[in-house]
């Protein structure tokens, strides 16, 4: 349940809110194919697992695993 | 920025995030479940757009094609400070991760700083892609690429990692020695006159 109100504050254009947790889980999935091959659920799994081989060194893995930690 | 309770720390540190997000987008910033109330000490983050790529305008003269995507996530925790002002609670970055992707998959730079996990370098730093090394770089050696104040050490480092040969196998200890009474001292770290 969200507890910081969503706002468009100001005008900015920008809101607030806790994460929503389907939207991430399709961006990790998204992104996870698209910048290093793998599905978001075998990105899940490495990471449960604890090594992530030689995707780690790609340059895209950053913005992946920021994704699934925002999911912690 | 400080809160009378760690709510409003958090709201006071969201804000000007915002502001700035909005200079180039439209989105949202989102936070961990939870994190909107965090328990002090509690490790936290924010991402754009649920973790996904907020899409930006490209100037006429942009020279590459296909999407410009920003991302950003930043680690965070709410920690208690009793230094007048700073307090009773406070927002304390520990990291965070930006990058600027074109096309499908070309990424542009990257700013890093991940204290935690495997990589060698724990320290901020800056990757830079290979479009931007190549002949259809957006950007050229007279473009200022802003930074924060970068130290004389950094110079050195950025001049190791380009290719220099250290004259000490111990190179990098020294540097953390003598850059460590500026960090320590200096009275602004992103903008002189920011104090």
């Amino acid at each position: 349940m969200a507890t910081l109100r969503e706002v468009a504050e100001g005008g900015t254009g920008v809101s607030v809110g806790e994460v929503d947790e389907s939207a991430a889980r399709s961006n990790l999935d998204h992104l996870a194919r698209r910048f290093l091959g793998v599905s978001g659920e075998d990105f899940l799994r490495l990471r449960r697992e604890g090594s992530f081989g030689s995707i780690e060194q790609q340059p895209g893995f950053a913005r992946v695993l920021a994704v699934a930690t925002l999911l912690d | 920025m400080p809160g009378v309770t760690p709510t409003s720390a958090v709201q006071a540190f969201i804000a000007p995030l915002q502001q700035a997000f909005s200079c180039v987008a439209h989105g949202k910033i989102s936070i961990r479940r939870g994190g909107s109330r965090p328990k002090v000490g509690q490790e936290q983050q924010w991402s754009l757009n649920d973790g996904g790529a907020a899409v930006l305008h490209k100037r006429p003269d942009f020279p590459l094609s296909g999407q410009l995507e920003l991302y950003a996530s930043m680690y965070w925790r709410v920690i208690e400070d009793d230094r007048e002002g700073y307090g009773p609670y406070r927002v304390t970055t520990t990291g965070y991760s930006y990058s600027l992707v074109i096309g499908e998959k070309d990424e542009l730079w990257a700013m890093h700083w991940h204290a935690q996990g495997r990589s060698h370098e724990v320290k901020p730093h800056l990757h830079l892609g290979d479009k931007l090394l190549s002949d259809s770089a957006p950007v050229t050696s007279s473009s200022h690429l802003r930074t924060g104040r970068m130290t004389f050490e950094t110079a050195i480092r950025w001049a190791v990692a380009c290719g220099a040969q250290p004259l000490h196998e111990d190179w990098n200890d020294r540097l953390a020695l003598a850059e460590t009474p500026h960090l320590l001292f200096r009275t602004w770290g992103a903008d002189p006159e920011v104090e």
